[in-house]
């Protein structure tokens, strides 16, 4: 026994002898692969690729060694002193990739609900600028929606449909806090971002989760020491742009309808002059961008370091509107003990920002760009200037112009319209508006036995905004005038911040899975600021009978002079103004848990429920507590035995069904349910001289304490599958989701009432969908590519309102009344108007279809005549890769939606869109089909479906060729990776649209109510990404 | 985390409003309540008088071109719907003064004098929305508490329970010995509801219940009170800041100028009203008038013609009411060579706009709002008084305001009572309700809308001024423009109707 063991013991001893290995790691493309983790199994021996994908690793020989790489099948080998070559495989199954949903992760294989995720390589080397951007064709079923593509827009994202007739923004969960904006992310420094639709998924965030949830995950640090730069630099020009008519045209059009005389023409017209508004007001512009990241992690902890700066100087020539941005995000875990592990995630953010006025008809540099006549000159010399401008120049010596002896043009045309001069409304008046916010969570994970994971996490924001105005001395029109210098100014720094501690156990039984998680949720908001103005104003001395005798105009301020435009100079006589110092506060209290089950991962099961109180100044006492439930199922038929031997064709088909309730008060806040006696204005006593205030008082509203929570309902059926070896992939859902219990404020049940009504839930609507999302991926040699297309149809009615109620009017035109209104039977804001039928060909008058029967047209012949929602909107992206080269097209667009045109007005002598002009009625044209110039019912047409466009739209969003240098060259520089593209953004759109860009258009209860708003550029993009 | 605690720290108080259960007790807080009513009042007054004015033949919609304000032009073309937005909003303004004399009324005790002070004040206010109310509308919502959440919905009362309400507000208002009185004729301080005006509006509410007794009684009553008289300073002046609180003025809603909270006196009534500024060159006129005027509610020729046969050219009043386009040229402001506007040739004196009164910015001024003046009043008396078979009192009421006019005396018969009230009160709101009531609405305004006169220098660069007017037909289908039967009574407005399943539309509409 001795003596076999003696034997035996050099023969074990040999058996555990020591080996080296090395070798080298490719990829599919035979690239060296950097970062392998490749260790001993069973040991923590181990070692990771260097910038060639060599390693060297010394092991007992016949140990199995595994080779790691996320995004790659892991293998195992059985270690042979010597070189070892490993050819890692990408996991194009990506079953078990790990879902983020609220206070916790799933296995995507697992999931029950509808939940569509966006990934860091939509959003790296785009030009978008906000995280919400990047959901925009990319996932079925979320539509976003920009009211303004000016500088830092942020644009609304709309989660199936439009859900309530309030607030219908999603909630916005950022590493576990909520955010109420998002700005101050960078796209790059996001992992993913994960869409909750469907009612079940989003229940766990309760009465903040009605319009659904977008949890966006920032990016952990990753292998062992990497610094990233990205550079970007892009060259904007206006895109789309309407056409308007020229000298010629505007003359016959207005000679035509007589609100101009022939001697008006001959007196101010040089009969050369053709002004391109357009032209003078846009030029080519540049936006910058630079990102810098460093991170590094291992098995127990991750560092990300990322600064990013953002410079973007708007289409407006000049440095009107601007936006820059500077963000950071400092993001860290450590696994201190075993048992816990601590993290913080932090962003940070300072942003300066200015704009232009626009998507007003009151004012707005886009609309008067289009509306100016073209019989004005942008600028005239002072020594010549022509006769309207020379009257006013007398009198107004604060004319604006360009500081070099020359005068920005006056139409004489136009009298007082709203519309001026662009340079003239650019530099009558600007604010900027800076601010920082420091975002962030610091976390706790306590794990104190297996299974259990306890988690305390504090989330905070600190924000501050601050504005300042000027506006300055000048005289454009005798509406269009200011003889002082007012200064504004605003400082606000609302606090957030948000307790949260919940736990996550999770225990097997056999085949039965089943984690736990129960928790509790405390946040408070503060909102506090102040913000004051500083301004001249005239002073007149009056004789004994009250005629005035001398004006003296008081500046303000010491000098008329930007160095001086502070308020510390303003002078002592100024006017002042100041509000706010009132601190606001809004609280939340919630508990919440969830269960989920699975048994062989075949059949899987989730049930969860929270309970969310609102404090006083959102509901009542008595209404403050809403609950919201939600059960989900999902059985994976493929691991059925029954279904053995589609392997070869089928790797997995899921079937889903959820139903959740969801809340929300997004509409609510400052008691609005509450009559309380409050000022109702003041009324001096006195004269000039001698006078004193007296208040009046009188109940707020009408009063609601039965006011509760509005309910969204969802029930959601899905299916996921996956085709031939999971190259395609298929997500279907089908989706209804009924909202009740609708907040409507500013309602009457009747005029005569007398009081305004406070908020009552008056009513219920529907969105009821189908979501597909395809995609495709294969390699044909060193070819590789893929297809993800994706398509969601919407039906959105309103089913229910107050009995008292037959419509809530919304979006107004000028003064014609609302355009837009909500009611039953229709889609939410549906364009209300006339029904334009044609043209008389007698008159020239605009026909419009009769409702009411009764004689004559009136507010009582209006009626639907188009809507904002689209019936379907679509995403694609193709990419492909060969060699270094890669290359991505990404499209999408919306079919089935209508743009209200609100870019004409006839109340002042405007420009046209040639649109309504080219083939108008006109004594020779008797057959045309647009009204006549000068025509009576002009209003009512400009209100009427003859306004009314087809808003669908396609626009390719995305070209990008990218080259990355071959690693054998670049890594002589040390250099891991290089990589430099180009690409056209939002350069081709397909349209009937007359207006500018059809996807730019209102929001809210504005959706698809055009006034002009900034439209978005189309950009020539080059760009450099490279890896140390 | 306790929950019972965190949930404690929901119960956040509301700042800045006080409790609505507790109100309505003191003598200040009756008071502050009656303050609203003429805070109310004072935010009607625009929706009041651009809906009067426009409706009636004493002027032109106007504006700087056709379309320039659809809204106005439909009202004094007699094209508008029941949704026009004046009526709407005028509509609303008085359910909105009803509803806040009704929470007075409920919820003050009056155990004090102040607060039957309130009270009365209340009943002032709430019989002076009905007035209006149902001489417009006729058969009308009675709302006289505040509503209960089951009466939301109204239908429409009886004019005769209307005109009850009225003359039982006014009847208690005037009875109550509380409501001010000026302390005399030349009183500038006096600027709440006083008895006399209460009695004013009570002899109107007769008189327009053709109850010629009772009216004559009570506005007689108002004459021997001996606290107004007619103003005898310059008669342009007496709707300007230079006369505010005259001897003549019954009621005014009060502004000033502060420096320090200068929008505070925002509207557009001054430059919806003034002259068509951009299109005037008004170099000439050394800044007295200002600068911004939108140039609506222009005179009409026939307004002039009228004053002319009863006064002739050079009439005084005449010339102090309006001028020609010669006359205000003379002044220094013409139209502009090349410009075109709506007009007739003629523009308002007496509500002219000067420089003085918007010293902050152009769309406020401190002249006061003009609700309703002694002229008014005696001209009324002495329709009341001719029908009550009064004839020397009629005549002396009548002569009393054309004395002032500098006009002969004349017999007071119903044509002159008319003639001297379109002339005294053109363009101050009375005209409309006034040719409803006498039924000849229908032949004066049948054809207006039909043409529109548009004023414009022809002149070339180099060449001499020629202004002149030429009338341009917009409207061309008869049926839609011009006074018809269903317009002797508004609409009900679009909004109540679709609100309210209860509401029912006047007849025509």
């Amino acid at each position: 026994m001795a003596l076999f063991l003696l034997i035996c013991l050099p023969f074990s001893l040999a058996q555990a002898q020591t080996v080296k290995v090395n070798g080298r790691v490719t990829d599919d493309l035979n690239e060296p692969m950097i970062g392998v983790s490749i260790f001993e199994k069973g040991t923590t021996n181990g070692v990771i690729t260097d910038m060639d994908g060599n390693y060297s690793l010394s092991v007992k020989e016949g140990a199995t060694i595994v080779y790691s790489y996320i995004g790659y099948l892991t293998q195992e080998k059985t270690a042979v002193a010597g070189v070892m070559n490993v050819i890692l495989k990408e996991d194009t199954k990506t079953l078990d990739e790990v879902v983020v949903v609220g206070y916790g992760v799933q296995k995507k294989s697992s999931l029950t609900g509808a939940v569509s995720s966006v990934k860091s390589e939509d959003m790296e080397a785009r030009t978008i600028t906000r995280a919400e951007q990047a959901l925009q064709g990319k996932t079925a079923g979320v539509q976003v929606l920009s009211a303004s593509a000016k500088p830092g827009a942020s644009p609304q994202v709309r989660i199936r449909g439009i859900s309530s007739n309030g607030s219908c923004d999603p909630l916005y969960v950022v590493d576990g806090r909520i955010a109420s904006d998002i700005g101050g992310i960078d796209p790059n420094d996001i992992e993913s971002m994960e869409v909750l639709k469907d009612g079940a998924s989003a229940a766990i965030y309760g009465a903040a989760a009605g319009n659904g949830v977008v949890l966006i995950t920032t990016k952990k640090g990753k292998g062992n020491g990497k610094i990233t730069y990205d550079f970007q630099y892009t060259s904007q020009s206006l895109g789309k742009v309407p056409e308007v008519m020229n000298a010629a045209q505007y003359k016959e059009f207005f000679l035509e309808n007589k609100k101009l005389t022939q001697s008006a023409f001959d007196t101010y017209w040089d009969g050369k002059t053709d002004t391109d508004w357009v032209d003078e007001a846009f030029e080519n512009s540049s936006m910058v961008r630079h990102n810098v990241t460093f991170q590094g992690g291992s098995d127990r902890g991750s560092f990300y370091l990322s600064l990013s700066h953002l410079d973007n100087d708007g289409m407006i020539v000049g440095n009107a509107d601007t936006y820059e941005r500077l963000t950071g995000m400092v993001n860290a875990s450590w696994k201190i003990k075993p048992w816990l592990e601590v993290g913080t995630n932090n962003q940070i953010e300072h942003y300066k920002t200015q704009s232009v006025a626009e998507g007003n008809e009151y004012g707005s540099m886009m609309l008067s760009v289009l509306q100016l006549d073209p019989l004005t000159k942008p600028l005239y010399p002072i020594d010549d200037l022509p006769l309207n401008m020379a009257t006013i120049y007398k009198d107004h010596k604060n004319m604006l112009g360009d500081g070099n002896g020359n005068l920005y043009g006056v139409s004489a045309f136009t009298g007082n319209a709203e519309a001026i001069n662009p340079f003239a409304m650019r530099d009558n008046s600007y604010t900027k508006n800076r601010g920082f916010n420091i975002n962030g969570s610091t976390y706790l994970n306590f794990m104190p036995i297996k299974g259990l994971t306890v988690t305390s996490r504090l989330s905070y924001r600190l924000a501050s905004t601050s504005s300042y105005g000027v506006g300055q001395s000048y005289y454009y029109t005798d509406k269009a005038k200011r003889d002082w210098v007012e200064v504004s100014a605003s400082d606000y720094s609302p606090t957030y911040y948000q307790w949260e501690n919940f736990l996550n156990y999770t225990r097997s039984f056999g085949k039965h899975n089943a984690t736990l998680m129960l928790g509790t949720s405390y946040s408070q908001s503060r909102s506090y600021g102040v913000s004051g103005s500083k301004k001249g104003y005239n002073e007149d001395t009056t004789d004994m009978w009250g005629n005035m005798i001398n004006r003296v105009s008081h500046l303000g301020f010491l000098q008329n002079d930007p160095n001086f435009f502070y308020f510390a100079y303003a002078t002592s006589d100024a006017v002042k103004d100041v509000s706010g110092g009132e601190p606001t506060y809004t609280r939340k209290l919630s508990y919440f848990g969830r269960l989920n089950y699975d048994y062989a991962g075949k059949y899987m099961a989730q049930f969860s429920l929270r309970a969310d109180a609102a404090d006083l100044s959102v509901l009542p006492k008595n209404k403050r507590w809403g609950y919201f439930p939600a059960v989900s199922l999902g059985w994976v038929l493929s691991e059925e035995n029954f279904m053995k031997g589609t392997e070869d064709w089928l790797s997995q088909l899921k079937l889903r069904a959820s139903w959740g309730q969801n809340g929300s008060t997004a509409s609510l806040g400052g008691y609005k349910w509450n009559v309380s006696i409050g000022a109702t204005g003041h009324l001096a006593v006195g004269d000039n001289n001698n006078f004193s205030y007296i208040n009046g008082y009188a109940p707020s509203a009408t009063g609601n304490d039965g006011l509760k929570w509005e309910t969204s309902e969802q029930t959601n059926i899905g299916i996921d599958a996956r085709f031939l070896n999971s190259r395609l992939t298929v997500t279907a859902d089908y989706f209804h989701k009924n909202t009740k219990d609708l907040i409507v404020s500013g309602i009457k049940a009747s005029t005569v009432v007398g009081n305004s009504f406070s908020p009552v839930n008056a009513g219920n609507i529907t969105n009821k969908g189908f979501e597909l999302e395809l995609g495709w991926q294969d390699r044909i040699g060193d070819f590789a590519y893929g297809v993800r297309a994706n398509v969601a149809t919407l039906k959105n009615k309103v089913t229910k309102m107050h009995e008292s109620l037959s419509s809530i009017d919304g979006a107004t035109y000028v003064t014609y009344g609302a355009i837009t209104r909500f009611e039953v039977g229709k889609p939410a804001w549906y364009f209300y108007g006339y029904d334009f039928m044609g043209v008389d060909s007698k008159t020239g008058e605009p026909i419009f279809r009769d409702i009411d029967g009764v004689e004559g047209i009136t507010d009582n012949d209006k009626t639907e005549i188009g809507k904002g929602i689209a019936d379907y909107t679509y995403g694609i992206t193709l990419n492909a890769a060969w060699k270094g080269f890669d290359f991505i097209l990404f499209g999408t667009g919306s079919q089935g939606n209508d743009v209200f045109c609100g870019l004409n007005r006839v109340d002042y002598n405007l420009n046209q869109l040639t649109y309504f002009t080219k083939n108008r009625w006109t004594e020779s044209n008797r057959n045309g089909k647009t009204p006549a110039s000068g025509a009576t019912d002009y209003t009512k047409y400009l209100t009427s479906s003859g306004c009314v466009f087809d808003g669908s739209y396609f626009k390719i969003k995305q070209i990008q060729l990218g080259y990355s240098f071959p690693k054998q060259l670049i890594k002589k520089v040390a250099i891991e990776n290089l990589r430099i593209y180009g690409s056209l953004e939002d350069f081709f759109t397909f349209t009937d649209y007359p207006g500018f860009d059809p996807e730019v258009t209102g929001v809210g209860n504005s959706l698809g109510v055009d006034k002009g708003s900034y439209p978005n550029s189309k950009k020539v993009v080059l760009g450099l990404s490279v890896t140390f | 985390m306790a929950g019972t605690s965190c949930e404690d720290k929901l119960d956040i108080p509301q700042k800045g409003v006080l409790d609505f259960s507790t109100y309505y007790k003191t003598d200040e807080q009756a008071q502050a309540a009656a303050d609203a009513l003429y805070i109310q009042l004072k935010g009607t007054y625009y929706n009041y008088t651009m809906i009067k004015n426009a409706l009636s033949d004493d002027v032109w919609a106007g504006g700087g071109g056709r379309n320039d304000n659809a809204d106005l032009e439909g009202c004094n073309e007699y094209s508008f719907g029941s949704d026009q937005s004046f009526i709407g909003g005028v509509w609303e303004s008085y359910y909105q003064l009803i509803y806040k004399a009704n929470v007075i009324l409920g919820r003050v005790e009056p155990d004090t004098d102040l607060k039957k002070k309130a009270c009365a004040e209340a009943k002032f206010f709430r019989a002076f929305a009905y007035f209006d109310l149902v001489s417009m509308w006729g058969d009308v919502p009675l709302v006289d508490h505040e509503l209960d959440k089951s009466e939301y919905q109204l239908a429409r009362s009886p004019k005769a329970d209307i005109w009850a309400l009225i003359e039982q507000d006014l009847t208690e208002a005037i009875n109550s010995g509380l409501l001010e009185e000026k302390k005399s004729v030349d009183d500038k301080t006096t600027w709440r509801v006083t008895k006399q005006l209460a009695q004013a509006i009570l002899g109107k509410a007769y008189l327009w219940q053709e109850k010629f007794h009772e009216a004559a009684v009570v506005l007689n009553e108002v004459r021997a009170s001996g606290k107004y008289k007619l103003y005898d300073g310059n008669y342009e002046d007496i709707l300007t800041y230079k006369a505010e609180y005259n001897c003549e003025s019954m009621l005014e809603s009060n502004r000033i100028f502060d420096a320090s909270n200068s929008m505070d006196e925002f509207s557009f009534f001054e430059v919806m009203n003034h002259w068509r500024t951009d299109k005037l060159d008004m170099s000439g006129s050394n800044n007295q008038f200002n600068g911004t005027g939108w140039g609506f509610m222009v005179p009409r020729k026939k307004l002039y013609d009228a004053f002319v046969q009863e006064e002739g050219v050079d009439g005084y009043r005449l010339n102090q009411t309006m001028k020609t386009y010669d006359q205000i040229s003379q002044l220094g402001v013409k139209v502009a060579k090349g410009q075109s506007l709506i007009n007739e040739g003629y523009f308002m004196w007496k509500r002219r706009f000067s420089n003085v009164e918007s010293p902050a910015v152009f769309w406020c001024s401190y002249n006061n709002y003009r609700w309703m003046r002694y002229a008014e009043v005696l001209l009324l008396a002495a329709e009341a008084n001719l029908k009550d078979g009064n004839q020397s009192e009629a005549d002396a009421c009548l002569n009393e305001v054309r004395q002032r006019a500098r006009l002969d005396a004349k017999t007071a018969t119903l044509d002159a009572i008319k003639l001297e009230k379109r002339l005294e009160l053109c363009s101050e709101y009375t005209r409309y309700q006034d040719i409803i009531r006498w039924k000849d609405a229908e032949a004066l305004l049948k054809d207006q809308g039909e043409r529109t006169p548009v004023l414009s220098n022809k002149a070339g660069k180099d060449e001499p001024d020629n202004v002149a007017v030429e009338y341009i037909q917009y409207n061309k289908d008869k049926t839609r423009y011009g006074f018809k039967e269903r317009h002797y009574l508004l609409p009900i407005p679009a909004k109540e109707i679709r609100l309210n399943p209860n509401m029912e539309q006047n007849a025509g509409w």
